[in-house]
């Protein structure tokens, strides 16, 4: 799994300078929603390397090798995860020394951060099994319908929201919804890695 | 012991059917598998990995057979080189060396760098950036550094100049030193096989055809070269093949079936190969 998530890791090598420029913009930049795309972002980083893979057809490469499709699988979940991780602490930090020097304040910060980290892993667990079913370039496709259906359904739940303003990407939600999303979207990806695990495994190279 | 065993394997594909394999590997030898391009060659290979599924028969490699959870960790002790190195563009050769040191168990470094040294192959050049020959002494060198038992080698000299291929087959040879070593390596550059290899198997059209050991098969056959109108004096059972041309005519015949008296040439393997390809029987 070590060996996959470093491959990955050279392979993104020059999109990860891009990304880490990204999130050091965004953070400073006045509003929340920008800090959150960079954590969304993160969440586009196994497609990519899912798409690098194809181009090289890493996958027949690694089908004579000891990983397993979990191994396979799981390692792009996790390079998902841990960008958004990542993602999320380091625009936090950023904006935290920003603040230093200005008067943003903090609060709104984080729950918009940690809206965008959960909007991310609903990215994931959404578009991932599509992958694996389809490919790459189908499984853009759905990937991007997807992604439109759920962000028109979080963009029209905030407008219904009591003052329609954008935070937390868009929902004023209290404490406990917030951990029963979060446990949804934490089964989702449950699911969701079983279900590429699957459709992987039913590939032949 | 056999390296691998395979039985009355069966694949079938939209217009191709890979049918009734059956041959061995013996522990210590190499086994070229030679064929037409879209034989089944690499749909053999893929079938040995278990990296497409079977639709029939048996596979057995180092003793287990290739569909136990077991065959995934004996993964480390196999090293195969596809006939085309699939390696990240980005990666360098110690980048791949890095991510190999974490997929197989008993990596070794040391031997990695040598080999690296050994083929003259950049540190740091871009994969992408690699010539064919490179690419393929890379994907060799990987193969070689987990201390394999088995190489699987399809196509691996193909689309190498003559200098490569002969430093590509030296570093087989060397590898079969060791007694347990084997090697299944499959080719239609047949002159590759003649030189290393201890057994040929034929597959045309996805069927075994032969499987034979190199020396008997040329001590087995052999070419007269004959008036076309002479054809008739050779024993009908005793001829494979026959190729007929405007200055007479070949024809492949079975050495022992025919009188010592008749003139017979020693033949090579890629005539073997090409009278039975042609419909010899």
């Amino acid at each position: 799994m070590k060996g996959l998530l470093l491959k990955d890791f050279f392979t993104l090598s020059k999109s990860l300078r891009m990304f880490l420029l990204l999130i050091l913009v965004f953070a400073c930049m006045p509003g929340y929603n920008m800090a959150i795309f960079a954590v969304v972002y993160a969440s586009l980083l196994p497609v990519t390397a899912l798409s690098y893979d194809e181009r090289c057809k890493w996958d027949t490469l690694a089908a004579m090798s000891p990983y397993s499709p979990a191994e396979m699988v799981i390692s792009k979940y996790l390079l998902g995860y841990i960008g958004i991780l990542f993602a999320s602490m380091l625009a936090l930090a950023v904006h935290a020394v920003y603040g230093l020097f200005s008067s943003s304040p903090a609060g709104g910060y984080v729950s918009s951060i940690a809206g965008g980290a959960v909007s991310g892993l609903l990215i994931i667990g959404l578009t991932l099994p599509a992958m694996y079913k389809f490919g790459v370039e189908k499984g853009r496709i759905a990937f991007f319908v997807i992604l439109a259906v759920t962000f028109g359904a979080v963009a029209g739940l905030s407008a219904l929201s009591d003052n329609g303003k954008l935070s937390g990407f868009g929902l004023d939600i209290g404490a406990g919804t917030g951990i029963l999303i979060l446990l949804a979207v934490i089964l989702l990806n449950a699911a969701s890695i079983l279900l590429s695990i699957k459709f992987y495994s039913k590939r032949e190279f | 012991m056999n390296a691998i065993e395979i039985r009355n394997l069966r694949k079938e594909y939209p217009g191709f059917l890979l049918d009734d394999i059956s041959f061995d590997l013996p522990c210590g030898s190499i086994v070229g598998l030679v064929g037409e391009n879209g034989a089944g060659k690499s749909t053999t290979i893929k079938l040995i990995m278990n990296a497409i599924r079977k639709d029939g028969g048996s596979v057995k490699v180092l003793g287990t057979d290739n569909e136990d959870p077991a065959f995934l960790k004996l993964k480390n002790d196999i090293g195969v080189v596809l006939d085309d190195a699939y390696f990240p563009e980005t990666l360098s050769a110690v980048n791949v060396g890095k991510v190999m040191a974490y997929t197989y168990r008993s990596w070794d470094a040391a031997e990695y760098r040598r080999l690296l040294s050994w083929f003259s192959l950049p540190d740091k050049k871009a994969f992408a950036d690699y010539s064919r020959g490179m690419k393929m002494k890379l994907a060799i060198a990987v193969a070689l550094s987990h201390r394999p038992r088995l190489l699987i080698l399809d196509e691996a000299t193909s689309g190498l100049d003559p200098m490569v291929r002969d430093e590509v087959v030296d570093v087989f040879n060397d590898f079969t030193r060791e007694e347990d070593h084997s090697i299944l390596l499959s080719s239609h550059i047949v002159s590759d096989l003649e030189k290393i290899c201890d057994y040929i198997a034929f597959i045309h059209k996805g069927r075994l055809l032969l499987m034979e050991e190199k020396d008997r098969l040329l001590e087995e056959y052999a070419v007269a070269r004959l008036p076309e109108e002479q054809l008739a004096d050779l024993p009908e059972e005793a001829v494979v093949g026959v190729k007929k041309g405007a200055y007479g005519a070949e024809a492949l015949v079975r050495r022992e079936l025919v009188s010592p008296s008749f003139p017979l040439e020693r033949t090579t393997l890629e005539e073997i190969i090409l009278f039975l390809a042609k419909g010899g029987r």
